[in-house]
């Protein structure tokens, strides 16, 4: 297992520098110069020579090759700084991570204790009208679009009602309406993945001989439900890991100072540090997420072993 | 265990409590952060709302011209040399006290190529700054330079504390020290920056107590806030918000005449727009008029010279080119052009350039051109218009930050500036002249003169069609009092502003 845990850290190493050398050249081969995507309008009104200086101070008229080396050996030291705020890139980046983590976990925490007993209860009552509602619930949550669900929601709770602040952070009434934007898509996903997966286990031989010798239904469930739930903590783990790398459209709406709005505008403005810090800080809790996915499955069934 | 304590710190502290709305408070809303609040070393308007609270410049402008700040009163003692008279009793907000040495720090710092400071232009044609005495200062340019008064009201020749620069260094941005009217308290990246009124302000008391500025990057969720009272003044009103917004009683929405100004330019190297019949056809076959009526639906004033009114120097009387697509149609065929002609269109994402680039094509196939429209993110665009073949038509605009004309005439028509400003490739020895003459002369009426007959050159030449000027708009609620909108929002001055 430690082993296992080892090896599978020790290959973070060569997907740290893929993705950073693949951000590299994938931001190098954007059409537009550099310069004017990192000032944006405000370079107007620079002359020529003026840029040419600018370009220069910013290491952007080297060959690409001697920029990457500049970026891993600061990213190495720990010198990566914004090329925007000139503040180092971890920094701005811990700066945001909290907020998205508080978002990401409590939207996710709201989303299994929805979802899990609605998948079960679909699953339970199939073909019943119980099942209908739910799954009729599940496909509005994929269909409906997050940016729609959280103008609406703004609109009835912030504006009409006056219950919830429309924006912003640092209460927990802040935190209410972009969670539950974000786990109304999440919800529909595992209530989805709970009902299939139940569905499945519930016709596998040994449920039957379980009930054939007598089992209470509730005891049936207990068995079954431990099998099942393998699929829907690996569908959560992939949720988790994804919203953590933010999601930038909940929170720009919702003015969220959070990891997706900040990638965001990095990209917006080119601030090509700070694009590649934040690519390796989701990659790196990516795999994370997904090691923790896949000891939980040795821990939900006894079968699954590592070595 | 650790793991989860850490955990628990990191969830507490995306929780600690931040001020909202509230008491003797006045909150702004702004669509995006400020990169630093160091304005010498920025060039972000996002930065420049937020530093003008906290930093002063040595002179402002107002509707009737230059005005004294943390200068008192000034001289033009050669043709290249300047004197400056420098407030005296003015303190930064960490105790230092401001004089000549505090000025000749912030501009060395602005154009000391180790800074790479963007803003460095502004002030790149001073050569030496001379102290004469504590609150004397002689700056030398290196060549006659009129506009240098108007480039001192640029937000990035604010003064800052020398002290405090010097201490923090880097972090400088982090921990900004002025004299302004308001001075900082803290900042949540990404979330808000906080300020607090200065008690020693040397213009007056200010009446409110704190000043914060939210970052809330959608303008819809802005309205919502501001009509949910939680923010108290919005920085710019979407033209589909404006009747909603001015029939709410317990808000005020404000349009003023700002420094901008959005344009079609020409190719005149290239294409068919080389001919400057094809250019004038194209010019009266658009209606102004009704883009400004429906696509900007009132927030905006139709153009009638390259830069508008509230510029130093902006023409006056030249040809109105009214709409009239009979006589376009006259003038195209007069050029040669044939029905059905191709012709290209470029300009950058957003929503305003979107819909005018789709008006122009529409106004243009109603006197036989085929326009084929491109539209590309800001600095792929900005490369695409400095090639010398780039396509015959683009739309852009330019704020004329300081107020004086050769900011905009000399950067988008003098032949010095083709490619990077001058994207209409446009050259004329004549309007090089004229404007050189104005940035070097002493005498103002001289200035005038000059520029209204560069701009009656330039709009006979037409390398660009201005086509309207954006109204600066902003709206509030009616409990704040007394704040004052320059141009703006960048110049918000709050500093005699109270809160019902």
């Amino acid at each position: 297992m430690i082993r296992y845990t080892l090896r599978r850290l020790l290959s973070l190493v060569p997907v740290v520098f893929g993705v950073t050398l693949l951000v590299f050249l994938l931001l190098k081969l954007t059409p537009g110069d550099p310069l004017v995507a990192l000032l944006g309008e405000d370079a107007q009104g620079m002359g020529a020579a003026e840029l040419a200086r600018l370009r220069d101070a910013y290491g952007l008229n080297d060959p690409w090759y001697l920029q990457y080396g500049r970026f891993l050996s600061d990213f190495i030291t720990g010198q990566l700084a914004s090329v925007r705020t000139g503040t180092p890139v971890l920094t701005e980046i811990l700066a945001r991570f909290p907020h998205t983590l508080l978002l990401t976990t409590v939207a996710l925490a709201v989303a299994v204790l929805v979802a899990v007993p609605l998948g079960i209860l679909a699953a339970v009552k199939r073909r019943t009208a119980w099942d209908a509602v739910v799954m009729v619930m599940v496909l509005l949550g994929i269909s409906i679009p997050s940016f729609w669900l959280a103008v609406m929601l703004m609109l009835v709770f912030a504006l009409n009602l006056g219950w919830l602040p429309a924006s912003g952070s640092g209460s927990p009434a802040n935190l209410v309406l972009p969670a539950v934007t974000l786990a109304f898509g999440s919800v529909a996903l595992i209530t989805r993945m709970t009902r299939a997966s139940l569905l499945g286990t519930l016709d596998q031989d040994y449920v039957r001989t379980a009930r054939a010798k007598g089992l209470p239904r509730s005891g049936v469930l207990r068995h079954a439900l431990r099998n099942a739930l393998i699929p829907v903590v690996t569908v959560v783990g992939l949720e988790f890991g994804g919203l953590l790398g933010g999601a930038a459209i909940t929170e720009s709406i919702f003015a969220w100072p959070g990891l997706g709005r900040l990638t965001l505008q990095a990209i917006q403005t080119r601030d090509i540090h700070l694009v590649q810090g934040i690519t390796v800080f989701i990659a790196v809790l990516y795999t994370f997420v997904n090691l923790a996915v896949d000891l939980a499955y040795a821990a939900l069934n006894p079968r699954v072993q590592y070595a | 265990m650790q793991t989860l304590k850490t955990l628990t710190l990191l969830l507490l502290t995306a929780t600690l409590a931040t001020a909202n709305a509230q008491g003797n408070t006045v909150t702004v809303a702004t669509a995006n952060d400020a990169p630093t609040l160091d304005p010498n070393l920025t060039f972000s308007g996002n930065a420049f709302g937020i530093t003008n609270q906290i930093y002063d410049s040595l002179l402002y402008r107002d509707d009737d011209g230059i005005k004294p700040r943390l200068a008192t009163s000034w001289k033009r003692v050669t043709p290249t040399t300047w004197r400056f008279e420098l407030r005296k009793n003015v303190k930064f907000h960490d105790g230092t006290p401001f004089n000549a040495a505090a000025v000749k720090f912030s501009f060395e710092r602005l154009i000391d190529p180790a800074s790479k400071a963007p803003g460095a232009y502004v002030l790149n044609i001073i050569k030496t700054i001379k102290i004469i005495d504590t609150d004397t200062i002689e700056i030398t340019t290196s060549e006659p330079f009129a506009p240098l008064l108007a480039h001192l009201t640029h937000p990035v020749t604010a003064i800052v504390s020398p002290t405090s620069a010097r201490k923090f260094g880097k972090d400088f941005g982090r921990n900004p020290v002025g004299t302004g009217p308001f001075e900082f308290d803290r900042w949540n990246t990404g979330n808000q920056i906080q300020l607090n009124s200065n008690k020693a302000y040397w213009g007056g008391k200010v009446q409110i107590d704190k000043l914060v500025f939210r970052i809330i990057p959608d303008i819809a969720t802005q309205i919502v806030e501001l009509r949910t009272g939680r923010v108290d003044l919005i920085t710019s009103v979407p033209p589909e918000s404006l009747n909603d917004l001015e029939n709410n009683p317990k808000l005020a929405v404000y349009k003023k005449l700002g420094w901008g100004s959005t344009f079609l330019g020409f190719n005149t190297q290239s294409g068919i727009t080389k001919n400057v019949k094809v250019r004038r056809a194209i010019a009266q076959a658009i209606d102004r008029d009704s883009i400004v009526k429906i696509l900007r639906q009132g927030l905006a004033v139709k153009a009638t010279a390259p830069v508008p009114p509230t510029v130093y120097g902006a023409g006056k009387n030249l040809n109105p080119r009214p709409y009239n697509v009979e006589a376009a149609r006259k003038l195209l065929r007069e050029a040669g052009v044939k029905d059905g002609t191709k012709i290209s269109l470029v300009t950058y994402e957003s929503a305003e350039n979107r819909q005018l680039a789709e008006a122009i094509q529409f106004s243009l196939s109603q006197i036989g051109l085929t326009t084929s429209v491109q539209i590309l993110d800001y600095s792929a665009y900005t490369t695409a218009v400095q090639k010398p073949n780039h396509a015959e038509l683009f739309i852009s605009g330019w704020g004329t930050v300081t107020l004086d004309a050769d900011y905009a005439l000399y950067a988008l028509f003098h032949s010095r500036e083709i490619p990077v400003n001058n994207n209409a490739l446009y050259r004329n020895v004549k309007v090089d002249k004229l404007l050189l003459d104005a940035r070097r002369s002493n005498n103002q009426a001289d200035r005038l003169k000059l520029y209204q007959s560069a701009q009656e050159q330039i709009d006979q030449d037409l390398p660009l069609l201005a086509l309207y000027y954006p109204l600066s708009s902003y709206a509030k609620s009616t409990r704040l009092q007394g704040e004052v909108w320059r141009y703006s929002w960048i110049n918000l001055d709050l500093s005699n502003a109270t809160l019902k």
